[in-house]
């Protein structure tokens, strides 16, 4: 009716109760609507330079496990001899303490006691379980046995923690997850596994000490020398990568191609990708979202 | 009397009952008696309905001949004390009279007078009585001889001797016959008086029964005695007596009056002293003498047996301090448990079957239940001894043939089945891909311990013969259970070494699951909490994670090679417990089937009843006698023609005699005892969970004097001829 289509006499408030405001639908839709919406509230302006610098952590780690896989492929083709493994592992183990004692803010003399006894005991553990593995998958045949550990090491790559470092390091802030921990057993086991394929006794206590060596406490080292200084660990990265590129091509040059190709896509092309599609990218906050703790518990 | 106003205004009317026995209506009485006088229980539940169970009846001319009041009084007094005493609650009293043919022509009318009460108030019906004897001579003065009247001193008497006053009813014969049932009369109810008013209108229901007696037949309601002591609910009481329904019949009772009218009429007519003195034949004194003697003989040599197990006895308490003896115990436990059980039977058969007072039970289901557990030991240790001796001659003929063939089975058992399987498990069994250094090393430990105890067992081979005449001898001496559990013995002795061989791997077997599965919630991150019985997550540290990943690769990869071993091993220690529980069982069966009950049964099969059912017969009132008189109450002069039932009882099946005595050997196969088993199986753990059937539980041993014993086994034989 003509008496009642009036202008509203006050103003539409935003409330909870009072019922239909007269002049008003019950639907409603006020201009202050989406005043206090937030828009890439909590995106993270990237810079390209930087996105590239922080992928490198990904291929160093990439190139890690395949030198890795490398040395078990000249291993199980008889290349390397047992002494050369042993020489190898002794090699990383002293570089590795020297790496750390050089990097390395807070170690002390007790820590470094405790990490020589573990790798003892660790060392005389593996020794004396090698006979074991030896003979472990004797009769399971060796596709079977490439198959599974092909995918453990992709379940591995997949599930690593790039931004931490396998072994809690002191005065680290985040705990190891769910998936960290899944990572680790699926390198460890394929380790053994293909361990277990080599013909005498001594190479399986070398490869698996070498294996283990690497995948617990290269991360660690690693992690160490980014604390340290970034342009250190820029140029192990870069020495790294050329390495395990020149390897692979000594062994086979279709699988250089990839590698390389796989590199540069990791490093160059998915950064800019990245970069490239943040413009897109439309965040929305507001009121209606649920309310959030803002402060973190740490132990 | 309130109830009743009430039930008036209803218009109902009540019902009454009358349990007549069969021998009252087929009997013959003297020609001078006028009526007969009934003697019985009142049972009633609810105002409505009421129960006559009439146990016996004498003519009141014999009665008056010899005894007087007092005396009936004071015989219904001590039979009713002899009563068991849920039926003392519903006193033996005079029930009232019966009419008798001849008489009938002559009164035309018949008051029958109820006085209805619960026993449970003393005095209010007192005055209603008296005026009810006033309102009778009253009320009727054109028959001034009811016959109510006589009674009337018998009647004060019982009165005061109870607390409260009695029921008396009158009833009157009606002439159809039956004779298929060999019945030529029945009772009718013609008048109903109740306090002071005439109630003609009753619906009467006859049910006929032969009276039990003890060796012939008895009445029970009960199904299946082992059902009744379980009673599941676990409702509160406020909600049965939500479904509480008024009771119409008191059965228990009245089949329980029933069970003992015999034993009243025998206290009855004893108190009386009306009992004649029997003439014994001669062939009884000469039964009696022969019986005696029996009873000499068998006390004798129990005696003797009971002298050789005191020195066994002796001799095995001294023996129970070396631990040889114990071993020896433990080794052949399963012949240990059957001595004991036999040592029992022998020393508590006399005990069991001199149940005193079994003729002075009243109640003839009692004494019989009572009396056919007398003969269960015997007769069970005789029947043993008796297998026993089949058994053992047969073995101490075809001695030389049992051992040709027991060691070809052993060989045939060693060579074909266990060494040929250990070594076909240490190649590719079946097709699967072992790990060929555990399974040589399990191979190799097998075929050395199958190998070291065929040598002890073939180098003790002529011990066998020997072995096989003990044997024989025990079964022949002391019965087949011993004899039967002695070779179930020498079968678990003689497979020593496979029980122990699954024992071991068993154990590793169940180790390795245990271990892998707890290394797989490593895995996952998750711990088992003990306490909450549930699995919590975790943190493990990196060294855990490191030691369990190396420690789970060999454990899953080496897991088929275990469990081909336990597999084999678990068969073949499953297939002879199966063998030693068939005899564990078979020797159960021996132990606990009631031989005493299944050949009484097979004799006299009317001494197991099951339930009661009734025949009805209709038997049209000939008597239609006269409402002539008018009603002398307001009600209406209806008449109703009595119904006539038999009752007759259900016989036990076989199934249903002997079934719940074999709960002992039925009561290891429970559902949870076997999934128990099978899940212990499954996951190795030790198999000590095989259903066993229990063998019957031990009493103290007897350190009775052996004169005391003689006595008691003298008494006791002679107790079974009466």
């Amino acid at each position: 009716m003509d008496e009642y289509s009036t202008p509203a006499p006050w103003k539409w408030r935003k409330v909870a109760y009072g019922g239909m405001q007269p002049g008003f639908d019950d639907n409603h839709t006020d201009d202050s609507f989406l005043k206090d919406m937030v828009t890439n509230a909590n995106v993270v302006k990237r810079d390209l330079y930087k996105v590239i610098l922080d992928s490198v952590c990904i291929t160093q780690y990439l190139c890690t496990v395949i030198l890795v896989v490398l040395v078990w492929t000249y291993t199980l083709a008889s290349a390397v001899s047992f002494e050369s493994l042993l020489f190898l592992d002794i090699t990383l183990l002293v570089s590795g303490f020297v790496l750390l004692l050089i990097t390395a803010s807070m170690i002390s003399l007790k820590l470094l006691v405790q990490y020589i006894l573990n790798i003892l005991y660790f060392t005389i553990g593996l020794y004396a379980l090698s006979p074991i593995y030896h003979t472990l998958t004797r009769s399971i045949s060796s596709d079977s046995i490439w198959a599974l550990t092909t995918m453990l090491i992709l379940l591995h790559l997949f599930m690593h923690d790039y931004t931490g470092c396998t072994v809690k390091a002191p005065g680290s802030v985040a705990n190891p997850t769910l998936s960290s921990n899944i990572s680790l057993n699926t390198s460890i086991i394929a380790s053994v596994l293909i361990a277990s394929r080599l013909p005498s006794r001594q190479l399986v206590f070398a490869v698996v000490l070498f294996s283990l060596q690497v995948f617990l406490f290269a991360p660690f080292i690693v992690y160490c020398m980014k604390r340290y200084s970034t342009w250190l660990y820029l140029c192990f990265s870069l020495v790294l990568v050329g390495l395990t590129l020149a390897l692979v091509y000594r062994l086979q040059g279709f699988l250089f191609g990839l590698l390389l190709g796989l590199l540069v896509f990791i490093n160059f092309v998915c950064p800019y990708w990245l970069t490239r599609i943040q413009k897109y990218k439309f965040e929305i906050n507001g009121p209606w979202d649920e309310a959030k703790l803002c402060f973190d518990i740490t132990e | 009397m309130l109830d009743f106003e009430i039930a008036k205004k209803k218009k109902m009317s009540i019902k009454c009952r009358v349990w007549w026995p069969k021998e009252i209506s087929s009997s013959k009485f003297s020609s001078s008696s006028r009526s007969l006088l009934l003697f019985g229980w009142f049972v009633s539940c609810s105002p409505s309905c009421l129960d006559v169970v009439v146990a016996f009846a004498y003519s009141d001319d014999f009665l008056a001949l010899h005894s007087s009041d007092s005396a009936i009084q004071e015989a219904i007094y001590h039979a009713n004390e002899a009563m068991p005493v849920t039926l003392q609650k519903s006193s033996l009293t005079v029930l009232g009279r019966c009419v008798l043919p001849f008489e009938n022509t002559l009164h035309v009318h018949n008051f029958n007078m109820i006085n209805h009460d619960q026993n449970l108030h003393s005095c209010n019906y007192a005055e209603d009585f008296l005026l009810n004897g006033q309102q009778t001579s009253l009320a009727n003065p054109a028959n001034s001889s009811c016959g109510c009247v006589d009674y009337d001193g018998l009647l004060e008497q019982c009165k005061h001797a109870f607390h409260c006053s009695s029921i008396w009813i009158q009833l009157v014969h009606d002439a159809c016959s039956y004779s298929s049932i060999e019945i030529a009369w029945i009772p009718t109810l013609d008048h109903l008086h109740w306090n002071g008013k005439v109630l003609p209108s009753a619906e009467l229901h006859v049910m006929i029964y032969e009276t039990p007696r003890y060796g012939s037949h008895h009445f029970a309601i009960n199904f299946c005695s082992t059902k009744l002591t379980k009673c599941p609910t676990k409702r509160p009481k406020w909600v049965e007596e939500l479904y509480h329904k008024p009771q119409l019949i008191d059965l228990d009772t009245v089949i329980l009056a029933i069970n003992c009218s015999s034993a009243a009429n025998i206290y009855f007519y004893k108190d009386l002293g009306l009992q004649s003195s029997s003439q014994q034949s001669v062939l009884c004194m000469f039964l009696n003498f022969i019986w005696r003697l029996l009873a000499i003989v068998v006390a004798t040599c129990s005696t003797f047996l009971y002298i050789v197990l005191q020195f066994f006895n002796k001799v095995v308490g001294s023996g129970s301090n070396f631990w040889l003896c114990t071993t020896l115990t433990n080794i052949f436990s399963n012949t240990w448990k059957n001595i004991q059980v036999r040592c029992h039977q022998f020393l508590y058969w006399p005990i069991v079957l001199d149940e005193i007072g079994l003729r002075s039970r009243a109640s003839v289901e009692y004494a019989e239940k009572a009396g056919l557990q007398r003969h269960s030991l015997w007769s069970s240790a005789v029947i043993d001894v008796f297998l026993g001796n089949f058994v053992g001659y047969a073995l101490l003929i075809h001695a030389e043939d049992l051992l040709e063939w027991f060691s070809t089975i052993a060989i045939h058992f060693t060579d074909d089945v266990l060494r040929t399987g250990c070594v076909w498990l240490m190649g590719v069994p079946a097709g699967f891909k072992l790990n060929t250094e555990l399974a040589g090393v399990f191979g190799i430990i097998s075929l050395n311990a199958i190998q070291i105890w065929s040598t002890l067992w073939f180098s003790a081979a002529d011990v066998f013969s020997y072995v096989i005449k003990a044997v024989a001898l025990s079964g022949i001496l002391l019965g087949m259970t011993i004899s039967v559990a002695l070779i179930s013995d020498m079968i678990a002795i003689a497979t020593f070494h496979v029980n122990i061989l699954e024992y071991w791997i068993s154990l590793l077997y169940s180790l390795q699951i245990q271990a892998l599965t707890a290394l797989w919630r490593l895995f996952r991150g998750r711990k088992w909490n003990p306490l909450r019985q549930r699995l919590d997550s975790y943190e493990y540290s990196v060294e855990q994670h490191v030691v369990g990943s190396l420690l789970f690769t060999p454990l899953l990869l080496l897991l088929p090679t275990t469990s081909v071993f336990y597999i084999f091993f678990a068969i073949m220690n499953l297939t002879i417990i199966f063998f030693l529980t068939l005899i564990e069982i078979i020797i159960s069966i021996i132990h606990d089937t009631p031989y005493s009950k299944i050949l009484i049964w097979l004799v006299s099969s009317k001494r197991f009843p099951s339930g009661i059912w009734f025949e009805t017969l209709h038997c049209q009132s000939v008597s239609d006698a006269s409402s002539a008189d008018g009603s002398l109450n307001n009600v209406e002069a209806r008449k109703f023609a009595p119904i006539l039932s038999l009752l007759h009882s259900n016989i036990f099946s076989f199934g249903q005699l002997a079934f719940p005595h074999y709960k002992n050997v039925c009561s290891g196969f429970q559902y949870k005892t076997l999934r128990s088993a099978i899940s212990g199986i499954l996951t190795g753990k030790s198999n000590s969970t095989m259903p066993r059937p229990e063998v019957p539980p031990e009493m103290p041993w007897m350190s009775v004097s052996y004169k005391d014993y003689w006595y008691i086994c003298y008494n006791a034989v002679l107790a079974c001829l009466q």
